[in-house]
């Protein structure tokens, strides 16, 4: 019996054996949610206890106003920005140390639409910070608001996330480190498809998780982008053939190990919008975002993007020794695209725009 | 989720799975723990709305990684593996189940959590990053070097 076959056997044998009284528990916990105070009691109570790393400080309760950074996108900010009404209960500051109060980072950016940082945080103060990276977080707590300022190894501000308590804390805002013009990415070299100021790295090793691959593994593209929360971190894109087509997967540096991650499966003949460039939330700029267009296919193709500028971008042929198809892929800022061209077979095929092209698809 | 009479019927159809899964994830008050995400579960009644199970699942593994902060230590409490007697003829069974799951407590926290969710509820990877509040890469890699572990504790070859 394989490792596999034996722990499911062993948990669904131990879980089965558990006997549950669930109306008692219904009784319970009915008693516990009518006594209007008690969660948030208790789960402030759980962040002032939650914490392993030290105590930092008890501040002095009173009246915050409300900060400038509303609104506005990479506002300068001196000092620690509170806001909302209520004590400050306990600075909670992570093992590794303290993290500055200013920025210095040339260009930030204030965002709200920041989707799932959000949830992320929702599990304590040390969970978020370092899934996305961080070394470094203190998170200070104001009656229902709290603010959190996530930082690197050495100490420096990357991010100033405020949160609101609803039941979890959930996320209002969040000002953080990023590139010229709210970029995410570098923009030396943005739309060229390669490496950018590096050697790219050599691939993992697919796991038993991934598609199989039949073939080498071939480098895409490698580049720095500033993540969710403002940190650093390099995300490498590599392709390989499996079954009946290929596999473009990402990696990303700021996890512990390099594992794949996000990737898009399809087979030959088909135009695919379908990986998000840079990072999952990633921005080009503060108005528009990558598009990142793909071919495979075993026969000679030419795709190419149209832009409303009237430019022409042509995808890259990307291929391993011992592949059977060619991948070919282009970089393109997504609100300029116009028009994609795919010429196959004598045959040329027309999408009047990303949205035709989704539509058709 | 709407009105409490729902909610009765929400925690009826759940609330034994939501105790397995804390006392899996090595809770040693796994009721409370249940108690405790049913409680935040219907403070966000208004914009959980259909995805109950991902929002518990979630609640749960924080939950218990929160209680296992608080307690400051590094020994990750036993599982609760047999609460009924034991006949004689699946001594051999509890023996087998009893080495996988101590294997399984020796695992860090992370893998566990991952292991648990696989191959015990059969999330799909992407419903295990959601619960785990990690990215699917990071899932990957935790069921692949979590299974590596527990052969190497259970002394399979792999």
């Amino acid at each position: 019996m394989s490792t596999e076959d034996r722990l499911r056997d062993a948990l669904r044998e131990t879980a089965d054996a558990r006997a549950v009284d669930a109306d008692a528990m219904y009784t319970a916990t009915r008693d516990q949610i009518d006594r209007p105070t008690e969660p948030r009691r208790r789960r402030t109570a759980l962040y002032v206890a939650a914490s392993a790393a030290a105590v930092v400080g008890i501040a002095v309760g009173g009246l915050w106003s409300a900060d400038q950074l509303g609104g506005g996108q990479g506002t300068p900010q001196n000092g620690e920005q509170v806001w909302g009404t209520g004590p400050v209960v306990q600075t909670h500051r992570a093992k590794e140390g303290a993290v500055d109060d200013t920025f210095t980072c040339d260009h930030r950016i204030m965002l709200k639409d920041f989707l799932d940082v959000g949830e992320q945080l929702g599990g304590g103060p040390d969970m978020g910070a370092g899934h996305f990276g961080a070394k470094r977080y203190e998170f200070v707590p104001h009656g229902d608001t709290a603010l959190m300022r996530v930082g690197k190894a050495d100490g420096a501000l990357t991010a100033k996330i405020h949160l609101v308590d609803r039941g979890d804390w959930v996320l209002d805002r969040i000002e953080r480190c990023t590139g010229p013009e709210g970029s995410d990415a570098d923009m030396l070299g943005r739309f060229q498809l390669g490496a950018h100021g590096r050697p790219i790295p050599n691939p993992p090793r697919p796991t038993k998780y991934d598609p199989e691959t039949s073939s080498s593994v071939v480098p895409i593209d490698d580049r720095r982008y500033y993540n969710r929360i403002g940190v650093v971190d390099h995300r490498t894109i590599y392709a390989y053939e499996s079954d009946g087509g290929v596999i473009v997967s990402t990696v990303e540096t700021e996890l512990d190990y390099r594992e794949f991650g996000d990737s898009a499966t399809f087979g030959p003949d088909q135009v695919v919008d379908g990986l998000n460039f840079v990072d999952e939330y990633g921005r080009l700029t503060s108005e528009g975002d990558f598009a990142f267009l793909m071919y495979y296919s075993t026969e000679p193709v030419e795709l190419s993007v149209k832009l409303k500028d009237g430019r022409t971008v042509d995808a890259k042929e990307i291929r391993g020794d011992d592949w059977d198809g060619t991948l070919y892929a282009l970089l393109a800022p997504r609100e300029q695209v116009d028009r994609i061209v795919v010429k196959h077979g004598g045959e040329t095929k027309t999408y009047e725009g990303l949205r035709d092209l989704h539509e058709r698809h | 989720m709407g009105d409490d009479a729902e909610f009765a019927v929400l925690f009826h159809a759940h609330v034994a799975r939501v105790v397995r899964l804390a006392a899996l994830l090595g809770a040693d008050d796994a009721e409370d723990v249940a108690q405790e995400a049913f409680c935040r579960l219907y403070a966000a009644r208004e914009r959980v709305d259909d995805r109950v199970v991902a929002y518990l699942n979630r609640i749960v593994v924080n939950e218990v990684r929160s209680r296992h902060r608080r307690r400051a230590t590094a020994k990750r409490a036993p599982l609760h593996l047999v609460e009924h007697p034991v006949s004689i003829e699946h001594v051999q069974d509890y023996a087998e189940r009893n080495a996988v799951i101590d294997a399984v407590n020796t695992l860090p926290a992370r893998k566990r959590e991952a292991l648990v969710l696989r191959y015990w509820l059969d999330l799909p990877l992407a419903e295990i990053a959601e619960a785990m509040s990690v990215r699917v890469g990071t899932v990957k890699s935790l069921l692949s070097r979590g299974i590596d572990a527990l052969a190497n504790e259970l002394g399979e070859g792999r």
